[in-house]
């Protein structure tokens, strides 16, 4: 069960202060939305949760412990576009994450564990709803079964926890609302935190535990650079869902499960429960 | 009324045209290609053999093949870090190294060779002490590499290099994410990216390895059956009025000239897919 907490964390890119002072504890298996207006640091944080990028200040702590400066096997991410590899097929695709891992230097197995990772891969592959395309290669693949794909592709290393940045922002309505399902029925079954980014607060509604937007309260242009994006609303998704459960409306039984109390443990808007 | 094309007027123009290009195409390149390979077997099979199993120019072959196998390898390794180093980072003197790349290209092979001569040459800079450790330069193997790898250099990066840059790191940045450590990135992702750009880089780089007259004449001195390489070796049977010898050496150049042209044409076509 991961848990990931944010301590006053700051972001600058040279005189410019892009986070300020963002502090957020999010509990193990939950799904976070993050929304906000274009260019106000979402991404950099997403990419700070990653570790592609440092905080300038502040920390950043995964299940208690200090996050690693670098992106590992335990974060998973899949962006808007650039995810899959386009010189790989589907399944070269799916394998190549726990294959790069099982041969350290060639990135190649061979014999038994390569069949077994071509099995996990294929079921990973059907879970996903792309069976059948195990050997197409991503240009032959619709924008949905890409970011299937890349879901896909993130999932085979049992990320603890998963990034998503715009992950379904270019696709059509229709596709989406497909794609809205499959994700859902991924976090309820795999043991993840999901934090994802968005544009579309219908998403983040349909999908979310918890929507973070981050805001600038200072917006003139002599300030823009000198004051970052801070935590401007922190809503929790009413019925609560509880990851593997659905929501207490669906399934009463809930209503004594422990995820929830550690869901809305100090969040007392949440307490009238 | 302005301007109109009239359909049979434009067709008749661009068949002028078409005409005028197949003419000197046929009358510039084909035709004098042609011509060597007439005048080769202008004796008979059998001098032709006799020409090409002459000693001297079965070791021209043997040195020009010798030096492309030294040079190309060394070449496609500098052109990709090279390229590498420019496309995905930013570092003081950037722009310098991709300019000093491209030097080779500007500058008369003849006079790469006469540097050569004046640094490792007997009268040169490093000719004293060379010549005190008994190292032969100049008027050897390792002169005529050092030219020819010169004279070649810029053809794999130039290639490679602006395909790196278009793709940006994202892919990298992905792979990085899926565990990958630096080389599995450069095997998995990098390269796979780049391969026919690589390939096609290097095929022009052997053509002109092998081609390469120039600066070699400078640095080899000509010693038959010693540091003759092929077209230097065309040349001298010119010179000795063995027009049928020469132009059967000429040939086996050729026929690697129309090799690594079909190569090319192979290539282009996969590079652009
Ligand atoms: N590597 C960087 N160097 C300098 N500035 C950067 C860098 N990365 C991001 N920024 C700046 O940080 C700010 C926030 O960028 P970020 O990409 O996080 O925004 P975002 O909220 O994800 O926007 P969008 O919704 O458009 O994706 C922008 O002003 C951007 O210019
Ligand atoms: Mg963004």
């Amino acid at each position: 069960m991961t848990a990931l907490s944010i301590k006053h964390v700051w972001k600058e890119y040279g005189d410019q202060i892009v986070l300020e002072n963002i502090s957020l504890e999010i509990a193990p298996r939950s799904f976070v939305a993050l929304v906000g207006a274009s260019g106000c640091g979402k991404t950099t944080l997403l990419r700070m949760l990653l570790g592609q990028e440092q905080p300038t200040r502040g920390t950043i702590l995964l299940d208690g412990e200090p996050l690693p400066p670098e992106p590992g096997p335990d974060r998973g991410v899949v962006y808007q576009r650039y995810s899959v590899f386009p010189h790989l097929t589907v399944l070269g695709n799916v394998m190549l994450g726990p294959e790069m891992a099982g041969s350290r230097l060639w990135g190649r197995l061979t014999g038994a564990p390569k069949r077994a990772l071509q099995d996990k891969a294929r079921q990973m592959i059907a879970d996903v709803g792309l069976a059948g395309s195990e050997s197409k290669y991503p240009a032959q693949l619709s924008g949905g079964m890409q970011q299937r794909l890349a879901l896909a592709q993130a999932l085979m290393m049992q990320p603890r926890v998963l990034l998503l940045d715009e992950p379904f922002g270019a696709l059509d309505p229709g596709i989406r609302s497909d794609i809205h399902e499959l994700m859902q029925r991924l976090w309820h079954a795999l043991p993840m935190t999901v934090v994802m980014v968005t544009h579309d607060l219908r998403e983040a509604f349909t999908l979310g535990t918890r929507i973070i937007a981050l805001e600038r309260t200072r917006t003139r242009p002599e300030e823009i650079d000198r004051y970052g994006a801070q935590i401007g609303k922190d809503i929790a998704i009413w019925p609560p869902r509880v990851a593997g459960g659905g929501t207490i409306y669906d399934n009463p039984a809930l209503r004594d499960d422990p995820a929830l109390d550690t869901m809305i443990a100090g969040r007392p808007d949440l307490e009238r429960l | 009324m302005s301007q109109t094309y009239l359909p049979g007027q434009t067709r008749q123009g661009e068949r002028i045209l078409i005409a005028i290009a197949v003419v000197l195409t046929l009358l510039f390149i084909v035709a004098p290609l042609a011509y060597i390979f007439v005048r080769a077997f202008s004796e008979g099979w059998r001098v032709y053999a006799q020409n090409i199993l002459d000693p001297a120019t079965l070791h021209a072959i043997w040195l020009t093949t010798m030096v492309a196998i030294i040079v190309v390898p060394v070449n496609v390794a500098f052109g990709v870090v090279a390229a590498w180093a420019v496309a995905k980072h930013r570092f003081p003197g950037r722009g310098i190294l991709v300019t000093v790349i491209e030097i080779p290209f500007s500058i008369s092979p003849i006079i790469a060779g006469i540097c050569y001569l004046l640094l490792y040459g007997r009268q040169g800079l490093l000719g004293p002490w060379l010549q005190a450790n008994d190292l032969q330069v100049m008027f050897a193997l390792p002169g005529i590499v050092l030219v020819t790898m010169f004279v070649t250099a810029p053809f794999v990066a130039r290639e490679v290099l602006p395909l790196m840059q278009a793709q940006g790191s994202e892919q990298e940045e992905a792979a990085v994410t899926l565990g990958a450590s630096g080389w599995q990135v450069f095997r998995r992702v990098t390269l796979p990216n780049i391969r026919w750009a690589l390939l096609y880089g290097a095929v022009l780089c052997t053509a002109r390895a092998v081609g390469e007259f120039g600066g070699v004449s400078v640095v080899s001195g000509n010693i038959r059956g010693q540091t003759n390489t092929l077209p230097l070796h065309v040349e001298l049977l010119f010179n000795d009025l063995n027009a049928v010898g020469a132009f059967a050496a000429a040939s086996t150049l050729t026929l690697l000239a129309v090799v690594a042209l079909i190569l090319k044409a192979v290539l282009e076509g996969k590079r652009s897919t």
